[in-house]
């Protein structure tokens, strides 16, 4: 079967059959390099966003500045994707074009970065994340927030962590509970005072 | 599962049914998707719907009834005994694991949900396999 003809097939609804093409495109390498940066780039459908994934897993960190196009993408699956693409090859030097969407428009992709930025440690995030934890009408969104928060280890995060120890909701406390314990005891590795 | 399945989803942050619905529809193309933002009267609106779901996600802590009674009544009814009811938790406490092990439930899915993740984990719901992937 033709590469493109595969990468057609990404398309389908059957998350099996999907995943079996995304294996094959996988085993062909880089002969389908090409034609898998030209599906990311048509934005459309689901084919765009598994192109990405398989684009990551044959050609790992080479496909960084394919997956920074991506983030300002229309399909927002693709966007979606390319956010966790990001924060799985860990280079932290894409964090300020994630840092870029933390106004995007859609509070998924926010909460998807926010988790993002955390896993790569971006102290340049905290400002805007302390922000955000303080107008936030979400749990999901103030969950996810301070557990970044924590993760960055930013000392002047705890503060303003510690106004949603009584929040209405379970893993909010929890999570104030978990931060307030890894800052005590400085078990993020990088805790860092300003 | 030859027909499209059915999801329902009870949680109570909108913006984690945002995210849940985004996945499911625009990136796996399940549209057959309802979804509670409480559990208040519940059974009643379960057996409202104008489908039966194969797939219940359930927030564990949403309210007035959490996850757990909601599981509890779903058993008690013979003709949900085979739905498969996942728990929808931020929690990364192992302890919780445990208790939705030990309480019945056929997975639990950490928040927040990735769509890379997610599509995997749903492709498993529907194969009748347990799903237990928090992070």
């Amino acid at each position: 079967m033709r590469v493109q003809d595969l990468i057609d097939d990404l398309d389908t609804a059957d998350i099996t059959e999907c995943s079996r093409i995304r294996m094959q495109l996988t085993t062909i390498g880089t002969e389908a390099i090409p034609f898998l940066i030209e599906a990311i780039r048509t934005h459309s459908g689901r084919k765009c966003w598994q192109a990405a994934k398989v684009l990551v897993a044959i050609n790992g960190h080479e496909a960084i500045p394919i997956l920074l196009e991506a983030l300002d993408s229309p399909n927002l699956m693709l966007c979606q994707m390319a956010v966790e693409l990001l924060e799985e090859l860990g280079d932290s030097s894409v964090a300020p074009q994630l840092l870029k969407l933390l106004d995007h428009p859609k509070g998924f992709i926010r909460l998807r970065v926010i988790e993002a930025l955390g896993v790569l440690r971006d102290q340049a995030a905290v400002e805007a994340m302390l922000s955000l934890l303080e107008t936030s009408t979400s749990s999901a969104m103030r969950n996810t927030i301070i557990r970044a928060l924590t993760r960055i280890g930013d000392q002047r995060a705890l503060a303003a962590i510690l106004v949603w120890r009584d929040d209405s909701d379970h893993h909010v406390r929890v999570s104030v509970l978990e931060a307030v314990h890894r800052f005590s005891i400085g078990e993020s590795s990088n805790v860092t005072a300003h | 599962m030859s027909k499209k399945p059915v999801f329902l989803y009870v949680e109570d942050d909108p913006l984690s049914r945002e995210v849940l619905q985004m996945i499911l529809e625009q990136g796996l193309g399940y549209t057959d998707l309802f979804m509670f933002e409480d559990s208040l009267d519940f059974l009643q609106r379960i057996a409202a719907l104008p489908a039966l779901p194969d797939v219940v996600f359930l927030d564990v802590h949403v309210q007035p009834a959490d996850g757990f009674a909601l599981l509890q009544m779903l058993r008690a009814e013979e003709r949900y005994q085979n739905l498969r009811v996942v728990a929808v938790t931020a929690s990364v406490m192992n302890e919780e694991i445990a208790q939705l092990k030990q309480a019945g439930f056929n997975g639990a899915i950490g928040k927040p949900l990735d769509l890379d993740t997610f599509s995997e984990l749903v492709r498993q719901i529907l194969d009748g396999r347990e799903v237990w992937s928090v992070m």
